[in-house]
């Protein structure tokens, strides 16, 4: 396993995270949520910037206290709002980078620089949005680590672009014995790169599960107040009261599809799974 | 270490351009009066020195600070390395005065008004004691409570001073001859080694603040 963070609490004046994950190796681990909701905690206590007020954080399997330089070395990260100063260049960055990740690849990085036309002599704070985002993955893939760390690394950019981020961190996971942990409010982009996905609200997970399951086993049942009330409620994970009825999520689309043929029955996307997990009630 | 410090440098390259002003103000200051070389050194020496600091002002740009402290290197390297910049930009101005003040000054080396081997070292270890101060300030209070922290600490010292020079006059204590006294019988050479000596004190008092304040900060 590469990180596991065990029943990890952390109270604010009126916020309190309270979570569990694992984060296994040769895995892409989602972690999704509303704003607020607890990502970025979560990642700050990973990345040692948060002090849990109680459990553990574990990384290559040593408690968090106790990695050391060459540990944290094997760590590369992206934060939603943090780099480095913008005053700085990306040729500068080049410079000194081998000095903070001895496997700080230069040449490929400086290569992908010039395929996503990022220009290494300008000022990083005279780059638009969707640039710093491209500049701040391609460091992190770069330092060669063997665990990434990535909040909300696609926010910024376009369709195109995140397309080629996501193939470079799919080229990134073929080396063996890595893993990647990734927040981010564009579902499709978890949908397509993540092998499992943890969903979070209000500090607590409230729901993991392997992508491949949620996109071929769950759904959302639309109905009426009469079929509602004639249905079988067994594999109902959550309802939710709507206009027209109710919206129910189960983990077993495929029952309802062969049982209730008449039901309107859509397949689950992350997006609907969060929604229905967040704001549904449990039967 | 190395790492912050070529990250420090390149903000320093990049962003210089003003401390070519403050040494061009200083040479005007000492060329049009005579009776300001002494002042115009220190002004450079102490500006240099805070050129150092002014890193810290970059890192917190645009919320940089989780980043670097979550890169592999210990909060204790990043404080190192902050004094050591400091140390670093405070000795650059040391050497662009002792030019200045041979060169262009003419003032004296040894004998003589404000000799710089005596004076200079005086100026640096207040630039060095000035940036001891700003750091852990920095470090603790972030960068807009530390404005305000340091805008008390300027008041503290007028304060105290008011303060000190009133208990002089009600005790009938004439600080003047104090001064003369102090500075016919010790030797300038043991005022400057004990400044210099007061000086690291400080810097090592300021740097267990700086190191305790950011291992206990949160991001």
């Amino acid at each position: 396993m590469l990180a596991e963070l065990d029943q990890v609490k952390k109270q604010y004046k009126d916020f309190t995270l309270d979570c569990s994950m694992k984060i296994q190796e040769d895995c892409v681990t989602g972690l999704i949520g509303a704003n607020g909701a607890g990502k970025s905690t979560t990642f700050k206590m990973l990345l040692g910037l948060v002090r849990p007020d109680s459990g553990e954080i574990r990384i290559f399997g040593k408690n968090r206290k106790d990695l050391s330089e060459n540990d944290r070395r094997e760590i590369g990260t992206v934060l939603s709002d943090s780099f480095f100063s913008g005053y700085l260049t990306v040729a500068q960055l080049m410079s000194f980078m081998g000095d903070f990740y001895p496997g700080f690849q230069k040449k490929e990085f400086e290569k992908q620089c010039g395929r996503f036309q990022l220009p290494v002599d300008k000022k990083i704070k005279e780059f638009s949005t969707g640039m710093k985002a491209k500049l701040k993955i391609l460091f992190a893939i770069s330092v060669n680590a063997r665990f990434l760390i990535l909040d909300e690394p696609t926010a910024g950019l376009d369709v195109m672009s995140r397309e080629t981020i996501l193939d470079l961190l799919r080229e990134y996971m073929e080396v063996p014995g890595r893993g990647v942990l990734i927040s981010s409010h564009i579902s499709s982009d978890l949908e397509q790169f993540c092998d499992e996905i943890y969903m979070i609200d209000r500090g607590k997970i409230v729901m993991q599960e392997e992508t491949d399951r949620i996109l071929g086993n769950y759904g959302v049942l639309k109905l009426d107040d009469r079929s509602f009330a004639s249905l079988d409620k067994k594999y109902l994970l959550r309802i939710r009261k709507e206009a027209f009825g109710y919206s129910c999520l189960t983990d077993q689309r495929q029952f309802y599809q062969e049982n209730y043929p008449d039901l309107t029955v859509e397949r689950g996307t992350v997006d609907q799974v969060l929604t229905m997990m967040t704001k549904g009630e449990a039967l | 270490m190395k790492g912050f410090l070529k990250k420090d440098l390149a903000l320093l390259y990049n962003t210089g351009k003003v401390y070519l002003a403050v040494i061009a103000m200083g040479i005007v200051l000492g060329l049009v009066n005579k009776e300001m070389r002494s002042f115009s050194s220190s002004f450079i020496m102490i500006m240099l020195a805070f050129a150092g600091a002014s890193t810290l002002s970059y890192d917190d740009f645009e919320n940089g600070m989780p980043f670097l402290i979550s890169l592999p290197v210990s909060k204790k390297t990043y404080i190192k390395e902050k004094y050591l910049i400091c140390f670093l930009s405070g000795a650059v101005g040391l050497v662009i005065a002792a030019v200045l003040g041979s060169v262009i000054f003419k003032m004296p080396l040894i004998h003589g008004e404000e000799p710089m081997l005596f004076v200079f070292p005086v100026y640096f270890a207040i630039a060095e004691i000035m940036t001891a101060v700003m750091i852990p300030t920095r470090i603790k209070f972030g960068p807009e409570k530390s404005r305000i922290v340091g805008m008390g600490f300027v008041v503290a010292i007028f304060l105290a001073s008011f303060c000190i020079g009133y208990l002089f006059k009600l005790f009938s204590v004439d600080i003047d001859a104090l001064i003369r006294d102090a500075q016919e019988n010790i030797p300038k050479l043991a005022l400057v080694l004990g400044v210099m000596v007061f000086c690291m004190v400080i810097m090592l008092i300021s740097y267990t603040f700086s190191v305790k304040a950011l291992e206990k900060k949160e991001f």
